[in-house]
This record gives structure tokens, sequence and C-alpha cells, in this order.
């Protein structure tokens, strides 16, 4: 059985496939603000090989750090103002972010 | 003249010395050494970018033990800072005689203190704010604010908590608000200018002269708890440390509980805190023991602490602070009535509130107004009237050109000062209260290494 589309609806499914492509990418990368040395949001639900960024709104460094369930972390290293720094998690399982210059700032991550 | 000329020499020679030394450190983002540790300048942690007063993330990073860093994976280096205050003070009348040894009865310029500080991160969970300082005035070398804590995080209740132990040397060394004794305004004040008498024991009387431990906790962000326990020192140890006159001093007698409660919260803007803090202490006037008995001082005190940042997103932002506290002071005097003949009990009272506004973390003008009432007790207090009762404002300026990210001078700061104090009342009396009136010019400089 053969499938043949119409023009319309070619440009229909195309469409469609790109709004999900596009969903798909958009969906993969997730923004956090770091904005008064506080993270946007204190918690936040990932698919497995997401990305995170992070953006410094303030005009001070941060120095944010990666840590999972077994306590090892990862250091991102020093994050002038203005800089957005990625961090990939590509295994299920929850992250927490930390500052290391503001041990307040806290972020749970869960990846599924 | 002569010892003017001295001063100035060993100040400009000081500062000299300081800014050769950090010249060779290697550059960093502010002062002094807790600057260094987290790579953030003086403004990040305190309100007119120089200390003691704390703004929220000052509050956090002592509340955390001092242990925050950057990160930066340089040779580990001892967190050493240096301060010096210099200063000219004019009372409004000539004092009767020196307003202290080897000064004149007014207008007398004084290197009033160099303090060396290990203030920093020790180890995991561990750091610390140990003063050693040389007081200008005195003249002698003495350990001065110290504390050293153990901070961790914990979970209650599905909440962040933060809880610690401390090793200190003073009843509210360890707070984080500058609305308790050991850090409120003024920050710093003439050592040759008279000031009043009476004063209660949690307000400074015991500082240096006791060494404590305690344990603190901050419940989800809301609810400071905090109690220590501490003990007078020995003669010999007071001896070594540098606290003096030991002879004649009044002597602790048994342990000195105190506590701490205070319910605070940080908003996007605004912060405050609500609160109460309080001592018991039994003391020997005088160290005299023949009395067979001690004093017996419970002081429960009040404060609030209310900060308004216009621009939480930068450091350098404009910031109201105003801070306020009530201390009220029962004493039962078992041995000073023997001793000296003193009313068996009194009460004395104490209120200070006082408000700043930060300018750009640069120009930072504070008012407070001062107050301490009580019971006549001539005796006790030696006073003509025995009325321990004085009052007064304070007014101040404090200029700090540096201390911000972009600040020409990395590793070092400097504040300058003009302090006016004006008294309507100064020990139990109005008439002649403001021949004491002091101007108070100030330098402190504050560099790490």
């Amino acid at each position: 059985m053969s499938c043949d589309l119409t023009p319309h609806r070619r440009t229909f499914a195309l469409a469609l496939g790109l709004a999900l492509a596009t969903g798909a990418a958009a969906a993969a990368v997730t923004e956090i603000d770091q904005v008064n040395q506080r993270f946007s949001r204190s918690n936040v639900t990932l698919a497995a090989g997401a990305t995170l960024t992070f953006v410094n709104h303030d005009d001070v460094r941060h120095n944010i750090r990666i840590i999972d369930a077994d306590g090892n972390e990862t250091d991102k290293g020093l994050q002038d103002p203005g800089q957005t720094i990625e961090a990939h998690f590509d295994k299920a399982g929850r992250y927490t972010a930390r500052c290391a210059i503001h041990q307040k700032m806290k972020l749970t991550i869960d990846v599924q | 003249m002569e010892y003017r000329a001295r001063c100035t020499h060993f100040v400009a020679g000081l500062w000299i010395v300081l800014a050769l030394a950090a010249g060779q450190a290697a550059p960093a983002h502010a002062v002094p050494a807790f600057a260094e540790q987290t790579g953030q300048p003086c403004a990040a942690c305190h309100v007119g970018a120089f200390g003691p007063q704390l703004k929220p993330y000052g509050r956090d990073f002592k509340l955390r033990g001092y242990t925050a860093t950057d990160g930066s994976k340089g040779p580990w280096k001892p967190p050493i800072a240096a301060t010096v205050q210099a200063s000219f003070t004019h009372t409004k009348e000539d004092q009767s005689g020196p307003a202290s040894r080897w000064f004149a009865p007014n207008n007398n310029f004084a290197m009033d203190q160099v303090s060396i500080y290990y203030a920093g991160k020790i180890a995991p969970n561990v750091g610390g704010f140990i003063q050693v300082t040389y007081d200008g005035v005195g003249r002698l070398v003495s350990i001065d604010n110290t504390d050293i804590r153990f901070a961790h995080e914990f979970e209650l209740f599905n909440m962040d908590n933060v809880g610690g132990f401390t090793v200190n040397n003073s009843p509210s060394v360890s707070d984080l608000w500058n609305s308790t004794p050991v850090w409120g305004f003024p920050y710093n004040a003439s050592s040759l200018a008279p000031v009043p008498v009476a004063s209660t024991v949690i307000d400074g009387q015991l500082g240096q002269r006791v060494a404590g431990a305690g344990g603190y906790s901050l419940l989800g962000d809301w609810l400071y708890t905090e109690f220590d326990l501490y003990r007078g020192l020995g003669r010999d140890v007071l001896n070594a440390t540098g606290i003096v006159p030991v002879t004649g001093a009044p002597k602790i007698d048994g342990l000195v509980p105190y506590w701490r409660v205070a319910v605070q919260h940080d908003f996007d803007q605004h912060s405050f805190e609500l609160g109460g803090y309080g001592l018991h202490a039994n003391i020997i006037p005088g160290g005299d023991t023949s009395a067979g008995a001690s004093d017996s001082y419970d002081d429960m005190a009040f404060d609030a602490n209310y900060q308004f940042i216009l621009n939480p997103r930068t450091v350098v932002s404009d910031m109201l602070s105003a801070h306020a506290t009530l201390i009220h002071e029962n004493q039962n005097l078992h041995a000073s009535e023997i001793l000296t003949g003193s009313n068996g009990h009194d009460t004395l009272n104490t209120f200070r509130a006082d408000v700043s506004y930060s300018f750009g973390a640069t120009v930072t003008p504070t008012v407070q107004y001062f107050r301490t009432w009580g019971s006549p007790d001539a005796a006790f207090y030696s006073l003509p009237n025995g009325s321990p009762n004085s009052s007064g404002v304070v007014a101040e300026i404090a200029y700090v050109p540096f201390g911000k990210r972009d600040s020409p001078i990395q590793w070092g700061n400097i504040r300058f000062a003009l302090q006016y104090i004006a008294y309507t009342e100064f020990n139990g009396t109005s008439h002649g209260a403001s021949a004491n009136d002091t101007l108070f010019l100030s330098v402190w400089l504050a560099a790490h290494f």
C-alpha cells in the first residue's frame, strides 16, 4: 500500500514534523536564571539527555557545582556576570546544583 | 606636635608596608581575606562596602562557617588580613586630665588599632575569624574578637536548615546581625573621649574575658537559635592574652549561659529580623572574694533589624539599613552591697536605634539615638548623684571609595569617617553633658596578604 499525500497534506506533515522536532529540541534545553544570588527555580524535571543552561544575571561571579545522588561533584568553573554555563544530564537520577560562593543557592534537578 | 608627626609618619609607613606586602600577593577581587577567598568584593557582604555591617550574603557566609570559596585552584594560602585604624579626637571641652596615658586632655591624634586576622576557611565545614590587635592607645597586644565555627546543612521537616557549633570569646560575637552589642553601631569610636560609666554586662563587659562554646541553627531560613556557655578566663590566661588590667578587675564566677532567638527572612528587596538575646552572669566585683558572694546579673534584650536593597541585582546598590535593641538588666548586688554599701537590687536599661542609607556602597550616613537609664546607686556607680542615666545622638558619614567589583585597588580598602556624638545627658546629669560631645575623624585601612 502506497502512501500518496496531496500537496496540502504533505505541507501539513512537514510542518508538523518541524514543529515536533523544534519542540523536542526546545524541551531538551532548559534555562535557569541566576538573579539576586538565587536560582530562578528551586526544582526542575528533565528528560535524560537534556541540557540545563545557567545564565548569570547578577553582577558578581558564581561557581556552579553539580552534585549527583552519590555526592560526586562536578565543578562547572567560575561564571562571570552575563556568562552562560551549560550542564548536560545523560543519566536518570536526582542531582543538585549549588553555588560554591553563594551557598544558599540550591536547585534540585530530577532527570527521568 | 612631635607625637602627631610621629603618628602620621607611622600610619603612612604602615600603609606603605601593607601596600608593598599586598602588592606582592596575587591580585584578588577584594579585601580582606574573606573577599579574597570568595572572589567577591567587600560590597557583596557589607553595607557601605566595609565591615562590619552585614548584608544578607554576609550573614549567610558567617552562618555557614566562613567556608564559601570561589573554587580557585591556586595553591592554598592562609587567609590573612590586616587593618589599621587611625584617628583624631576632639571633645567640646578639655578633659580634666590626660585623655589617656601618653595623650593630651584634648585634640588627640592616635593610631588606634593595628589588627591581624586569620579569617576564612580552615577545613571543610570549618572556618574562623581570629583577630589579634595592637591597641595604640593602651599600647598593648591582645587577642581580640574570635569566632571559630563548624557548620553543616541538614534536612528536617522537609526543610533545608543550617546548624553548627561555635567556639568564641564574647557573647554576641557569633551573632549574624548588627543590632547586638559586639558588632553594633558605631563600628569604630574614640578611645580617647569620655564615655558613660554605666553599661549592662551583655553590652561588651565580658568581651575577651571569657571563652565559650555553643551550638546554633537556622531552621527553614526563618528561625535562628543559639545557645552558648562561657567561662571566665583565669588571671594567667588574661595576662597571656593581653587583657589587662587583671588586678582589681571583676572576676566571673561560674558559667555564663547566653541565648539567642530570632525570626528572620530575606525577601527580594527586604530583609527583616525580630528577636531576643540574653545571659546570666555571676561576677565578683573587683575580684574581691571577701564578701563570700557575687553579684548576679540577668540580661534580657529585644532586637530588630530591617534592610532594604534598592536593586538586589547589583552589589553596589543603594541600601537602607536599620537596627534597634532594648536591653534590660536585673542586678542582684549581693557582693557589692556588702563591699561598697550599694543597693541590694538595681535595674539598668539600654536602648539604641540607628538607621543608615548607603549611596552606591560608597557614601553612608548613619544616625543613632541611644539612651541608658536605671536605678540610682551612688555607691555602685561612683557618680555624684548616683544616676546611671545617659543619652544622646551619634551622627556619622563614612566614605569608602573602593571595595567594589571595578575598584582600581583590589587588594585593599579604606574607610574615612566623620563622627559626632552629642550628649543630652551624661552620667546622670544633663547639666554640662554637652562638654563631652565628641568629634571623631577616623581612617580605617584594610588589606589581605
